[in-house]
């Protein structure tokens, strides 16, 4: 075990010279790589932002089941404890005919003419928020509640439903496309740098061959320069985001305030900076191994 | 200690350099290879070091199938190997000391431990005085008294040492032979390497003679 340390701290050692050996070229990468990093999440963090604020802000597509004028009140309630059952929905709310009259009677328009009416030809009506709001759950219920009792006619908001699904598979294609092309050149970019430098010490890794180095003790500098890089780059872009929505929240509000919805920024805390160093440390051991792997000559 | 079965080694150039050759060397034993450049010394050294796997035989160190081995259980091995081979490398910018102190290092020895033997391995070859320097600022023979200082370091108990030490001043064979032969009667097994006509390193050793071109096929009686 005092060995195995051992070896870790000297493998640490030679790390952090390789890094402090060439202090204005890491420095430059790091920043790089800092801003690849960021971009990558930064992508990511603001595609489920603009998801989030979607879904707050954008009409949710229902389903509306309207009642026939015959309709009575033991139809009505087997209909309600079916909806209550259906796991597909997530809630749904009753409309009665004299609550739809009020609610067309508070419409200045349309008074006058209600008022002529002699009886309430308003059907009663069950509308329907799904917990999947996708176009084939709306067919899916469409189907199964339109031959029920007492269903005189279904409207659905599938069509809107299939315009929202497509514009979000859209953005989710593009950011995520964007999220993954920046964290590959993120890891080809330590990858390549690992190879560089493994390449400069061939010299010093085919001399520890020779004095009997096992593998492992050979690749554990390269694999502490890559978490090193890794780290670094997962503190810069921490510290980019963080300062950048920093600097934007004041905007967002404001524009937020203008569109009268929440469009709120939170920068990412410690937890989330956690996180993103971990993963960019542990994204950095593996390419630097594999940086290494192609540059080892036995 | 050694043995080498039936060991066929096949280059391009030389398509028959080792063609059924078998060599049994005992602990403690000094064997002296003789042969002119390209008779396949060398490669004999790296073979017996792990370095260089035959084109088919085998090669066993201690009882261990040397190249059946992992890589890794070959490099620990390597451990218990003195290497002293031509064209030295070196840890760039590290002084004689740290160079020295390597093999301990990899070995994962403490570090007041490690310092110790270095030094002593560097009196041993008469470079105690030169411990702060770095390699770069030695001449070709203190060079390679560093070599030999670093191989001697790790107390190994086989001495791989190839042809070197051609045209050393008489003095400094001198002292290599003393210290080869101190390791040798410590019970160190020592292979050495030399051109023919050469003096030899020991009296002691036994001479196995390699010519090309006719490939070596068998190997020799003590």
């Amino acid at each position: 075990m005092r060995i195995w340390l051992h070896h870790h701290a000297h493998a640490f050692r030679q790390a952090r010279s390789f890094i402090l050996g060439q202090p204005l070229r890491h420095a430059v990468s790091l920043l790089f790589l800092g801003m690849l990093v960021a971009l990558s999440l930064g992508t990511g963090f603001f595609w489920q932002k603009i998801n989030h604020w979607a879904r707050d802000t954008l009409p949710e597509p229902t389903l509306t089941l309207f009642m026939t004028d015959q309709a009575n009140e033991t139809q009505t309630h087997a209909l309600w404890d079916s909806l209550a059952a259906n796991p597909q929905i997530r809630a749904f709310e009753y409309i009665s005919p004299a609550q739809a009259l009020d609610s067309l009677r508070r419409a200045p328009d349309l008074a006058p003419a209600l008022k002529a009416l002699d009886r309430n030809p308003l059907p009663g009506a069950f509308v329907l928020h799904l917990r999947d709001p996708s176009p084939a759950r709306f067919n899916q219920l469409e189907q199964a509640f339109s031959h029920r009792e007492g269903v005189a006619q279904i409207r659905s908001d599938r069509l809107w439903a299939e315009r929202l699904e497509t514009v979000s598979t859209l953005a989710e294609s593009i950011l995520g496309f964007c999220a993954l092309l920046f964290a590959v050149l993120s890891f080809l970019f330590i990858a390549y740098q690992t190879h560089q430098q493994a390449l400069r010490q061939r010299e010093a890794l085919s001399l520890l061959n020779l004095l009997g180095a096992s593998l492992c003790y050979q690749r554990r500098p390269f694999a502490y320069y890559g978490a090193l890089l890794g780290a670094g780059a997962g503190l810069l872009a921490w510290a980019g985001i963080f300062w950048v929505l920093t600097l934007i929240i004041p905007f967002t509000h404001a524009l937020g305030a203008l569109f009268q919805i929440t469009l709120d920024l939170p920068p990412p805390d410690l937890r989330d900076g956690g996180a993103l160093v971990l993963i960019s440390t542990l994204g950095g051991i593996f390419a630097s191994l594999v940086g290494q792997r192609n540059s080892r000559a036995d | 200690m050694i043995e080498l079965k039936e060991i066929f080694k096949r280059y391009p150039e030389h398509p028959n350099l080792f063609e059924n050759f078998s060599l049994t060397l005992g602990a403690g034993e000094w064997l002296h290879l003789v042969g002119p450049p390209g008779s396949g010394k060398s490669t004999l050294l790296r073979m017996m070091a792990g370095l260089e796997k035959p084109t088919s035989g085998t090669l066993t160190f201690n009882g261990q199938d040397l190249y059946r081995l992992g890589t890794s259980a070959r490099s620990r091995l390597r451990q218990r190997m003195g290497l002293v081979f031509p064209d030295p490398g070196f840890l760039e910018g590290h002084s004689l000391l740290d160079n020295v102190a390597l093999p301990l290092e990899i070995q994962g020895l403490p570090r007041a431990e490690r310092l110790t033997r270095a030094q002593n391995a560097l009196q041993r070859v008469g470079l105690d005085g030169q411990s702060a320097l770095q390699a770069r600022q030695l001449s070709q023979n203190a060079r390679q008294r560093l070599m030999v200082a670093r191989a001697i370091s790790g107390y190994p108990v086989l001495l791989l040492v190839d042809d070197f030490y051609h045209g050393w001043p008489q003095e400094q064979r001198q002292l290599l032979e003393n210290l080869l032969g101190s390791f040798h009667q410590g019970g160190v097994t020592v292979v050495t390497a030399g051109l023919p006509g050469g003096n030899l390193l020991s009296p002691k050793a036994r001479t196995l003679t390699l010519n090309t071109p006719e490939p070596h096929r068998i190997g020799i009686d003590p």
